[in-house]
């Protein structure tokens, strides 16, 4: 059976396939960008799917 | 069968919060991990909220994505849903499905990135109704205080966490 870090792992490489921020200039940067932008993209859509 | 008396340990996480977790990791992790580090808390959710993060799981992953392999992301949000434990509940429709899931689930904390329900003035008017506090997962992650908690809601001395987070399947 799956387990969350095989779901995490799944969502992990779905994200690798988006484009990291170019003005982060370390890896805690980029990390911390790509989570904040991740969030932010999140929050759009659930606006989105709720207005509909 | 009768509804539960409200519990701190019983949690409604917003469709962002579930979305987010597990796609952004960060503080919805964070949040989310206590819930799974340990059995006896309760995560609560409708249908319509959990199709609500479904739903944004897949939207936003197709979002992101450069076009590849669409139905690997439809299949991910499918496999979320059925490995996602929450215990159900069956409020009317038309009401903020975290808050009617809370309310509904007797609940008494509700984790959303929402401001417009974490906000000083929406809180005073929600706990004028029913025993409920709103925070970011944020907050969330560092208010949630376990050992008090379990002396709480299962009495006795904490025992630490019963579950491991990642592999909870």
């Amino acid at each position: 059976m799956e387990t969350w870090d095989d779901l995490f792992e799944r969502a992990r490489a779905s994200r690798s396939r988006t484009t990291s921020d170019p003005d982060a200039t370390n890896d805690t940067d980029v990390a911390d960008s790509e989570t904040s932008d991740c969030v932010e993209n999140v929050r759009e859509t659930l606006r989105e799917v709720r207005r509909e | 069968m009768s509804d539960p008396d409200p519990s701190p340990a019983r949690v409604v996480a917003d469709a962002d919060v579930l979305a987010a977790d597990l796609l952004c990791g960060g503080t919805a992790r964070a949040a989310l991990d206590h819930l799974r580090r340990h059995s006896w808390t309760t995560l609560v959710a409708s249908d319509a909220l959990l199709d609500d993060a479904e739903t944004v799981i897949a939207a936003t992953i197709s979002r992101g994505s450069d076009g590849g392999e669409p139905e690997e992301d439809d299949a991910l949000a499918a496999d979320w849903r059925e490995q996602v434990e929450a215990e159900p509940v069956d409020p009317p429709e038309g009401d903020h499905p975290a808050l009617a899931s809370a309310y509904r689930g007797r609940a008494m904390h509700v984790v959303s990135f929402d401001e417009s329900l974490t906000s000083a003035s929406v809180a005073t008017d929600l706990v004028a109704r029913f025993p409920v506090s709103v925070r970011e997962p944020a907050a969330f992650d560092t208010l949630f205080d376990p050992e008090s908690l379990y002396a709480e809601v299962v009495g006795g001395e904490y025992p630490g966490p019963d579950r491991d987070s990642l592999s909870t399947s």
